[in-house]
């Protein structure tokens, strides 16, 4: 329990990533150019994603080019990732409620490793054409690459996921 | 017209930035995964962690911390108490094997606590083991025997790629005939000594904070191996390899492989 606390502490602290949702406005769909950074994995997203408002919930899609900024390893990879987000209180410069985020990337370390994670949390969102947000997610996280005797490895783990930052909708 | 500028500075920025070769530097996860890394799938020392780390492309081999039980058994545990890591309590050295098999990391996947003979040393000939050795028994204030360690040592036939590091000078003479052996220490004047001294030691291991770039060469012109540990960040990666050790032992052993592999 100890560990998980310290988990949600350290990436609450350290994180700024990617707003899936975007907007929460109620019959705007929207599309928007972000820009993030995830400190904890040293990876700055430059993406495109399109979110579409039904009347209770949200759900977007984006696509976007990564880069791995630590030193000396500057490569670049590939991410998609949708998302569900339930409007549960939706006032008109905030929204919060349930959500559900499938990411899914492509990196190539010596090789290419694959990463995909389901995250099922909590969103929310403040603000109107500049948003502040916040996300928080636990599910399965699954890894495979293929090892030096080419053979194929996988590994599926329990991934936690915590985002805040700034979004800009056009 | 300014998102285009800035677009355009970004790309530069990118480009500009130089690249040099480090690969010949090995890459070794400590404690498999990394020790203690809040972001790692699997705790430290555990069975998973380690044969990741092994499996992982890039990976040169693992750093394991090996205690020895009452009945003479070797087990992979880096804290002197088992208490705040596991569900088990008091030491490694004062506990029996019959319960230390019952034990599990308090973590979210909570692994079984691994005996170093299950490690499957002979699937990863092409990688190194190193085996640092934990004497220290906290719970009775001793150390455990030396001859009772290396006996439990040579019973598990290790490989001819598995090395022990020593951080007390007086076992070296124990071991040095039957192992390869490296030497730890944070003081980089009496490890140097340390290494004059004893021809067998194949090399250092320290704190990467502990030892500056000219200090790193001066172990390398001895014709020895130097290792450097305790390397948690970019930045500490970045200062590791600028050093150009014989190797790492990292604690984020993915953004070890990815500095590196550039």
């Amino acid at each position: 329990m100890r560990t998980i606390i310290l988990v949600f502490t350290f990436i609450y602290f350290n994180s700024f990533s990617q707003n899936l949702e975007t907007k929460a406005k109620k019959s705007l769909n929207l599309l928007s150019l972000t820009t993030s950074y995830s400190y904890l994995n040293y990876e700055l997203f430059h993406g495109i994603s399109y979110t579409h408002h039904f009347p209770l919930f949200s759900a977007s899609f984006g696509l976007q080019t990564a880069v791995k900024t630590l030193y000396s390893a500057q490569k670049f990879f590939p991410e998609t990732n949708s998302s569900f987000f339930y409007r549960l209180i939706d006032k008109n410069t905030f929204q919060f409620g349930p959500s559900l985020q499938y990411n899914m990337r492509n990196q190539k370390v010596k090789v290419w490793y694959l990463y995909n994670e389901l995250l099922l949390g909590y969103s929310l969102f403040y603000g109107k054409r500049i948003q502040f947000f916040h996300t928080a997610g636990i599910g399965p996280f699954w890894e495979t690459f293929k090892t030096d005797k080419n053979e194929r490895y996988s590994i599926r783990s329990t991934n936690f996921n915590l985002k805040i930052g700034l979004s800009y909708a056009f | 017209m300014p998102f285009r500028l800035l677009y355009i500075f970004f790309l530069l920025l990118l480009s500009c930035s130089k690249k040099e070769d480090f690969s010949e530097v090995q890459v070794i996860g400590h404690a498999g995964m990394g020790l203690e890394m809040p972001n790692s799938i699997f705790h430290d020392n555990s069975l998973e962690a380690i044969e990741l780390a092994l499996t992982i492309p890039g990976s040169n081999g693992v750093e394991i911390d090996v205690q020895m039980d009452l009945n003479g058994r070797l087990w992979l545990f880096h804290d002197e108490v088992l208490n705040e890591e596991t569900n088990g309590i008091n030491c490694i050295s004062s506990n029996t094997s019959e319960y230390l098999k019952t034990l599990r990391y308090s973590s979210l996947k909570q692994e079984k606590l691994a005996e170093l003979s299950q490690i499957p040393f002979h699937d990863f000939k092409d990688k190194r083991f190193f085996l640092d050795l934990k004497p220290w028994n906290k719970c009775s204030g001793n150390t455990v025997s030396i001859e009772d360690f290396k006996v439990a040592l040579t019973a598990i036939d290790l490989p001819e790629n598995c090395s022990i590091i020593l951080s007390d000078p007086s076992w070296i003479p124990y071991f040095k005939d039957d192992f390869t052996i490296y030497f730890a220490s944070d003081d980089f004047q009496n490890a140097k000594t340390i290494l004059t001294q004893e021809a067998m030691v194949k090399g250092l291991v320290i704190r990467n904070a502990a030892v500056n770039m000219a200090q790193t060469q001066e172990i390398i012109k001895q014709n020895k191996e130097i290792y450097l540990f305790e390397i948690r960040s970019p930045k500490g990666v970045k200062s590791a390899l600028t050093k150009r050790p014989s190797g790492i032992i990292s604690d984020d052993l993915r953004a070890a492989i990815s500095a590196v592999s550039n």
